[in-house]
């Protein structure tokens, strides 16, 4: 008997004519699907994807893809790059990572191809092709991407952490640039109180953000302070450090406290908003005020680190280049980045980015764009001791996880708040370094 | 015949021919077909979606899995290694904290709102669904909203304070760890108060008008008639919510990762912040899995509570 679906006791449809509809409906969803899911007819065209964080100096990412897109022509294949917000890109990788698709060619930051090396090819064929070309490789290249005798990325660029300063701000105090470029820390405190009467304080952030590891990193290096040595071991208990704590826990008093809970933009609102007289960033904030005409972009300088007792330091945030082992596409990957790092290409990125990306190239930095725009003459060549947060451990894992968790800064936020004592923030930070190190 | 030489193929082979004969006597028949065909793309959905993750997580959760690699079993190592994680133990502070504080809140205010809302009647119709607002907006948008007003340069919160003469040098909103919890507190209660407002609203609309009248001819005042007629009457209404509201709340995340990203010195992570930067920034996903199950049992009370009240509610119905 043929059964009737009812609704409020009305016919609506036999069962076999809503099982007919259900059928018709679902053939022509996966035949709709199958036409959407590849390419109508013939071979499918060969795609190349590219992660890339979207760049603080909006004008490099236009360029990029400008880049991308001539050399998929030549190619005769499809190729696009994907702008993700910097802080989003470790979330992105371990996904890629994990499910074993996504882009071929990524960016990767600092540790991370230590981090992923048996998920990367190596890249010995690339990295050796354009040392003969424009090397040799800076040290911090061979050291980030050179892992066990193989190139398992290839060194892109870096951005560094100068002091960006204000100069009308410390016009005020009777100080020009020259004389901030030659600051030790104590110096800078005795300057950041009178800043700090005047209104316009210094800042750095001390807080889980990026930019937190970039700026207390040299403060604690230059001190004499390390979280591990060459072996991995934690020796962050010492003395010198216990300087440096102390040393920030003074600075913080002429600091605004908001800087316990500043992200990556907010030493840049801090500088642009004609508030702040000096913060450790890379010159993104002068080339956004530059490239929006800004009256206070003719007010920004950036001058060295202040020099403390064991040195000068500059952190660098480091990009390079790595094709996931998984790739359709490895070769057409490898050609891209040599495409990238080809002489002319990288001088317009350069020019794209107002000399914001650093080369790890020693030819490549022979660019003139440094030497022309006074405000970058303490930028680059870089005179501090160069060096990356995790510096002198070994690059892998710790190194990262101590990076990512921000240890560093919770240590220095820990003391400076008097959540805990000097010492018993250095031996929080140290468990929590043991924690990582050790695994 | 062929399969006979295998020792004990012949009782498989009986066992399953009664199988297959009770299967085929017992198979879904007529309309019950129908039903089991239409619930199963939803059965597979609900174990696709919700079974799979849940298992998979309580699987690595004991493996010291990282991103990319199987990892090898564990036990119940990564449970004990967040013992002894002093950033976890801030997170379990913290997010009792935090839902405790925003939940008893958002259940005053809200009762409050909805006892208001009452008394302005038909009349409050506009309001009724102004208020939803925050509530049906996605959550993205409004939290970077709120970050923009808790700027420490630009904020239009402490522009209006200092203009006011209330704080001099403007509020510290997320830069110092006290302020910070307050702010992430007072935007998880902005979110979730139309909610409450709305469903009491609902309940006390549904008190009929007659006890309270019989209760005024007995001499009884606002408040005695509030604590003995609505609030009794209310208590199904307020459990559900008060429970729903608790899960919700100790799972948040959006907030959080927006807002303030843990920080500053971890004052406002909760489970589910933690564990994303453990296991996906820091990909440590074993650790992770452990740190986003902790709140399991805590969920899985809650939910079974709720479903008791539903249920008791239906029984009354």
């Amino acid at each position: 008997m043929e059964k009737v679906i009812r609704i409020d006791g009305e016919k609506v449809l036999t069962r076999r004519e809503f099982l007919k509809a259900a059928g018709r409906a679902g053939a022509a969803a996966i035949v709709g699907y199958s036409f959407l899911a590849k390419p109508a007819g013939g071979a499918p065209a060969r795609s190349v994807s590219m992660i890339h964080w979207s760049h603080f100096v909006p004008a490099y990412n236009p360029e990029l893809e400008r880049q991308v897109t001539e050399w998929s022509a030549r190619r005769g294949v499809t190729a696009r790059v994907d702008f993700v917000a910097y802080r989003d890109i470790p979330a992105k990788l371990a996904a890629e990572a994990e499910s074993r698709t996504g882009h071929d060619v990524v960016q990767l930051r600092v540790f991370d191809a230590a981090l992923y090396r048996r998920h990367l090819v190596p890249l010995d064929d690339v990295a050796q092709e354009l040392e003969r070309e424009s090397g040799p490789w800076l040290p911090l290249a061979r050291y980030l991407a050179f892992l066990e005798g193989r190139w398992y990325a290839v060194p892109w660029y870096y951005w560094s952490f100068p002091a960006t300063i204000n100069r009308e701000h410390w016009a005020r105090i009777g100080m020009g640039p020259a004389n901030v470029a030659a600051l030790d820390w104590n110096a800078l405190l005795e300057a950041a109180e009178r800043l700090h009467r005047q209104g316009t304080p210094v800042g750095m952030a001390i807080s889980q953000t990026f930019d937190a590891n970039d700026a207390l990193y040299p403060l604690l290096w230059s001190f004499g302070g390390r979280t591990v040595d060459e072996k991995g071991n934690v020796i962050i208990e010492s003395a010198e450090t216990a300087a440096a704590v102390e040393y920030a826990k003074r600075l913080f008093r002429f600091m605004p406290r908001e800087v316990l809970g500043w992200d990556d933009a907010a030493n840049n609102r801090f500088i642009l908003a004609g508030v702040g007289s000096w913060t450790p960033n890379a010159p993104s904030i002068w080339a956004v005020a530059k490239l929006q005409n800004l009256p206070i972009a003719g007010q920004i300088d950036h001058v060295p680190m202040p020099r403390g007792p064991k040195g000068r330091f500059r952190s660098a945030s480091t990009l390079a280049l790595g094709v996931w082992s998984f790739s359709p596409n490895v070769e057409l990957a490898k050609d891209l980045i040599r495409h990238l790092l080809r002489p002319g290409n990288y001088a317009r990125q350069v020019e794209a980015s107002m000399g914001y990306n650093q080369p790890f190239l020693s030819k490549l930095s022979q660019h003139p764009y440094w030497r022309n725009e006074p405000v970058l003459r303490f930028y680059e060549p870089v005179r501090e001791q160069l060096t990356v947060p995790g510096w002198p451990g070994p690059a892998g894992e710790g190194a990262q996880l101590v990076y990512t968790a921000f240890i560093v800064p919770l240590m220095f936020a820990k003391a400076v708040t008097g959540e805990m004592s000097t010492a018993e923030a250095i031996r929080w930070a140290a468990r929590e370094l043991r924690a990582r190190y050790r695994r | 015949m062929g399969r006979s030489g295998a020792p004990g193929s012949v009782p498989a082979v009986e066992a399953r021919n009664i199988a297959v004969r009770w299967w085929w006597r017992e198979r879904p028949k007529g309309e019950w077909r129908l039903a089991l065909a239409m619930v199963c793309p939803l059965v597979g959905i609900l174990l696709g979606l919700m079974a799979y993750p849940l298992v998979s997580a309580l699987y690595m959760s004991v493996t010291d899995k990282t991103i990319g690699s199987r990892g090898g079993y564990v036990g119940l190592s990564n449970f004990l290694q967040l013992a002894e994680d002093s950033i976890f133990r801030q997170t379990v502070g913290n997010a009792v904290v935090y839902t405790v504080v925003a939940v008893t809140i958002k259940t005053i205010v809200g009762m409050g709102l909805a006892v208001a809302l009452a008394r302005v009647g038909e009349r409050g119709g506009t309001v009724r669904a102004l208020i939803l607002l925050p509530w049906v907006i996605p959550i993205s948008i409004t939290a970077l909203a709120w970050w923009w007003m808790f700027d420490p340069m630009f904020s239009v919160i402490n522009r209006g304070l200092r203009a006011l003469g209330l704080a001099a040098s403007g509020i510290p909103w997320l830069g110092d760890p006290f302020w910070a919890r307050v702010a992430v507190i007072l935007v998880n209660v902005w979110r979730g108060l139309p909610f409450f407002a709305t469903v009491f609203l609902a309940g006390l609309l549904s008190i009929p008008r007659e006890l309270y009248e019989a209760a005024e001819t007995d001499g009884a005042g606002p408040l005695e008639s509030f604590v003995r007629i609505t609030l009794p009457l209310l208590r199904p209404v307020l459990s559900l919510v008060i429970l729903y509201s608790v899960v919700m709340t100790v799972a948040d995340f959006e907030i959080i990762y927006i807002l303030t990203r843990g920080g500053p010195v971890n004052r406002t992570h909760l489970f589910a912040t933690y564990a994303f930067q453990v296991g996906l920034e820091g990909t440590l996903i074993g650790k992770g899995a452990a740190i986003a199950l902790f709140i399991f049992p805590v969920l899985a009370g809650a939910s079974y509570f709720t479903l008791r009240i539903i249920r008791r509610g239906e029984e009354y119905a």
